[in-house]
């Protein structure tokens, strides 16, 4: 679910992608993917997170050739069902971050993993 | 006495370990699938304190056998070495077409994904007892720098990338959750060695890096938890 089927997807639509304008791929991550950060428990998600990382970086090379921007990004603890009630960031919020990255991405973007806000976070 | 769990004990890596511990008086519990074609592992046996075990790693219910078969033996050194580039054996290349971009392959990659990463959780899960009440306490995981993030600069070997990428995660939060226990947690990356999935072309012979990770293994200290080391020593990035 959280690796192979991204991997799917950006395989089955490669060609839309590479017909489009902005031939941008966002990978919806979470910090708790990141080895650096990690604390523990919750290994599954972590781990497939993780493996999503590696999924969006191997790509951003594999793509570079076709001009696909792809980067992963971290929507922040957001109020959804998965964050629950008492999360710090409303999907609104996040949503509009995610927004952002998305018209921002340029070539450099790629192969990158961002928080919400915009700076760049630890593999 | 120090004791070791090895999987993957009967060839490459995990057999130079053993030929290299077992001779400094390590009683080592060495694993691999089929013992009665694992000869070079054998003849360790026969002259030292080595048990060999049927294992395969995919297979849980077969780790769940050997706890039962291991008791509250205390471990001191869990070493899930074990891993493959793929379900039929081949030298690694840079033609892996089967890894490659638009050529998924779900139920391959979900099988190294079970041998890689899952394997070695449910070893640690299953044995944390036994590496608790030893008394150098290490867990070790044979990762790749190929499941480095931060180093993956050109695609291709998307399984086992990937694999390895997770197995990091899993050893960083058992790191974090066994740290309580006293419990040392980490990857080693072997280099690119010539074992069967490293080819002959390989830049390291088995006896220069395991003779490197063996000098890494022995000095590690608990604040080596959650460390990525290379075979010479070095630090490997996520």
């Amino acid at each position: 679910m959280n690796t192979l089927a991204p991997f799917k997807m950006i395989e089955a639509f490669h060609d839309h992608l590479r017909r489009s304008d902005l031939k941008t791929v966002t990978n919806v991550s979470s910090i708790m993917g990141s080895i650096e950060d990690t604390s523990g428990d919750h290994v599954p998600y972590r781990s497939t997170k993780a493996a999503l990382n590696m999924v969006t970086k191997a790509l951003s090379g594999d793509l570079a050739s076709d001009n696909i921007i792809v980067f992963s990004i971290h929507p922040g603890w957001v109020r959804t069902d998965m964050g629950g009630p008492s999360a710090a960031v409303s999907p609104e919020d996040s949503a509009a971050g995610i927004k952002k990255a998305i018209e921002n991405a340029n070539a450099n973007a790629s192969g990158k993993f961002f928080n919400w806000t915009g700076e760049t976070l630890p593999w | 006495m120090t004791s070791m769990l090895i999987t993957g004990a009967n060839r490459g890596l995990g057999l130079d370990f053993v030929r290299r511990l077992a001779p400094e008086g390590w009683r080592i519990h060495a694993c691999c699938r089929n013992p009665a074609k694992a000869t070079d592992l054998q003849a360790s046996a026969d002259t030292h304190d080595v048990t060999i075990h049927a294992l395969d790693v995919a297979d849980f219910a077969q780790i769940d056998a050997l706890k039962k078969t291991l008791g509250k033996e205390p471990i001191d050194v869990l070493f899930n070495n074990a891993g493959i580039m793929e379900t039929i054996q081949r030298t690694l290349s840079l033609d892996h077409t089967n890894q490659m971009f638009d050529t998924l392959d779900e139920d391959e990659w979900m099988e190294v994904i079970r041998v890689n990463t899952m394997a070695p959780m449910r070893m640690c899960e299953i044995f944390v007892d036994n590496v608790a009440a030893s008394e150098r306490k290490q867990m070790l995981m044979m990762s790749s720098i190929v499941g480095s993030i931060g180093s993956n600069q050109t695609g291709r070997w998307y399984h086992y990338a990937t694999s390895k990428t997770a197995l990091n995660m899993v050893m960083r939060s058992l790191a974090a959750d066994l740290k309580d226990r006293g419990i040392t947690v980490m990857s080693l990356h072997p280099g690119w060695t010539q074992t069967d999935m490293g080819g002959p072309s390989a830049a390291l012979t088995i006896d220069e890096s395991v003779g490197g990770m063996v000098e890494v293994v022995k000095n590690l200290t608990p604040a080596d938890s959650g460390r990525f080391i290379a075979w010479n020593g070095e630090d490997v990035p996520w």
